[in-house]
């Protein structure tokens, strides 16, 4: 119940806000508008079907790709989890009875909703008035990009976390930011589709984990991954998720220890 | 000038004071602006070209971008960005008393150049490359273009980047301006004839971010440059010099809505 409270006081605490929804809306259809471009660009110069994917199917990848990572800022968790690590401010979370990692958790997703409701939605339907977009390719596949979609927001917010807790022992988390922000542009599939890049480089980071927050969810909304493989792609999601949150529970019982030494 | 260089000198100090986290932090940088650059060039990979640029004329296009931005966001982001903390604190007061002016203590006290040497020298590593790889007949007219419309390009990033952050004396927030900013920094990244007709215009004439990188970058390279055509790269100085004064004034107007938080 306290979750649910704070995943609605997140989302209300934005609501304050609302500047920054006529701002987001502008800047998600502007940056989706000049994706679908560059895309449209690359196909004058091809043919109407590059490597089984025609155009309205690029539109949206172009405009679905990113929307996780334009709904939420995962970069403001790391920040904070690095900062009341390093500051002790953690101490007054240790004192409430709830879990931090829930806490958070909780607050992420208020806010997320938030990015998503009075965002994404809002610039999808803004952009499909003018592009064409490929619906799903499937019920099936529709329902296993929804699952790959939600569970893309516990692989990123695990991701930022981990980090977070890193900062820690690095002392910085600005240089963790701008790290996971390259794992991401470059492994996420958000920009370009790993079918696109050369030889067998696509193949081998399809299977790390960065690639279950744009790169699968798109895959199986078009179809690109058979109905076939769903099943072992949604496994693949669910354990990268798994072996992610134990790696974020084994990191933060070591920083909560090692805090507890230095508070003497 | 001789104490805006000591309130700089006293900004990076206080940064070495942690060697080991700032030469990561720009090792991340470096990191992170290569892995946009990686992006594309995996895309030119599988195809010849992007509205008629082939991978050297996108790469010059994107370190040209890179270093005009990053000049220009070290006179101004961070610092402007902190506009909207110090003036809902009243932490600007501080500034309004600085016997070099309220713009400039704010500028050289809280950033600079040295923040943004992995920006820098991935910029200019590539930018040579990419220099070296494209077909242009150099003579002394384009390398006196290529000199202008690096400082043009400088100039309209600060100016811009000031506006938005002065934008917190009018509407007591400038975080908005910054999140269009960041959508508009990267569709500057592209060359602009491949986009629809509004987007041209946006980055041409409402925002000219236009301007500091793609015109030069395109006159340069003998481009065809959309909406203002090839005598149109004539104008970026004039568009530089003409957002400074638009920047000054919106600076100086904001200034006096500046009302402190005490009281």
């Amino acid at each position: 119940m306290p979750y649910a409270f704070t995943a609605a006081l997140a989302f209300k605490a934005r609501l304050a806000y609302r500047s920054e929804i006529w701002a987001g809306v502008t800047g998600f259809s502007a940056l989706s508008l000049s994706k679908v471009a560059v895309w449209a660009a690359i196909y004058a110069t091809s043919s109407q079907v590059i490597d089984g994917i025609p155009l309205p199917a690029m539109n949206a990848y172009a405009l679905l790709a990113g929307a996780m990572l334009a709904a939420w800022d995962w970069s403001d968790f790391l920040e904070t989890t690095g900062r009341v690590l390093k500051s002790g401010d953690i101490t007054s979370y240790l004192v409430k009875p709830v879990n931090y990692l829930w806490f958070q958790f909780a607050n992420e997703l208020g806010r997320a909703a938030f990015g998503h409701l009075l965002v994404v939605i809002p610039s999808v339907l803004l952009v499909i008035a003018f592009v064409p977009v490929a619906p799903p390719a499937s019920g099936a596949h529709a329902a296993a990009a929804l699952v790959l979609y939600l569970n893309a927001f516990v692989v990123l917010f695990l991701l930022a976390g981990i980090l977070g807790i890193c900062a820690f022992w690095l002392m910085t988390t600005f240089s963790l930011e701008w790290l996971l922000g390259a794992l991401l542009q470059l492994l996420s599939g958000a920009m370009v589709p790993f079918w696109f890049f050369p030889g067998n480089i696509g193949n081998f980071v399809s299977w790390l984990p960065f690639a279950f927050v744009a790169y699968h969810p798109m895959s199986a909304y078009l179809g690109v991954t058979s109905q076939s493989q769903l099943p072992l792609v949604l496994v693949m999601a669910l354990s990268w998720s798994a072996i992610l949150a134990a790696a974020l529970i084994v990191l933060w019982r070591r920083a909560v220890h090692a805090l507890q030494i230095q508070g003497g | 000038m001789k104490r805006l260089f000591a309130l700089n000198v006293m900004h990076i100090r206080s940064h070495l004071q942690f060697r080991g986290a700032f030469l990561l932090d720009r090792v991340a940088q470096l990191i992170s602006y290569a892995a946009g650059f990686i992006v594309l060039w995996l895309l030119l990979q599988r195809f010849p070209s992007l509205g008629g640029w082939t991978w050297p004329e996108l790469a010059l296009l994107l370190s040209f971008q890179l270093f005009v931005y990053s000049v220009g966001a070290s006179l101004s982001l961070v610092q402007m960005r902190s506009l909207d903390h110090l003036v809902q604190r009243g932490g600007f007061d501080v500034f309004l008393l600085s016997p070099v002016g309220a713009w400039s203590h704010l500028v050289f006290a809280n950033g600079g150049p040295f923040g943004y040497a992995a920006h820098i020298l991935l910029s200019c590593t590539v930018g040579a490359w990419a220099l070296a790889n494209v077909e242009v007949q150099w003579n002394a007219g384009l390398l006196l273009l290529l000199v202008v419309g690096l400082l043009s390009g400088i100039a309209i990033y600060t100016a811009l980047i000031t506006i938005f952050g002065a934008l917190t004396f009018y509407i007591g927030r400038s975080r908005p301006a910054f999140l269009l900013f960041a959508s508009l920094m990267v569709i500057a990244q592209y060359p602009l004839n491949i986009f629809p007709l509004a987007i041209q215009i946006l980055m041409l004439v409402l925002v000219p971010v236009g301007f500091a990188s793609y015109v030069p970058v395109a006159f340069l390279l003998g481009k065809e440059i959309v909406i203002i055509g090839n005598s149109g790269a004539i104008l970026t100085p004039a568009v530089a010099i003409g957002m400074v004064v638009l920047a000054a004034t919106v600076w100086r107007f904001g200034i006096r809505r500046y009302e402190s938080a005490g009281g």
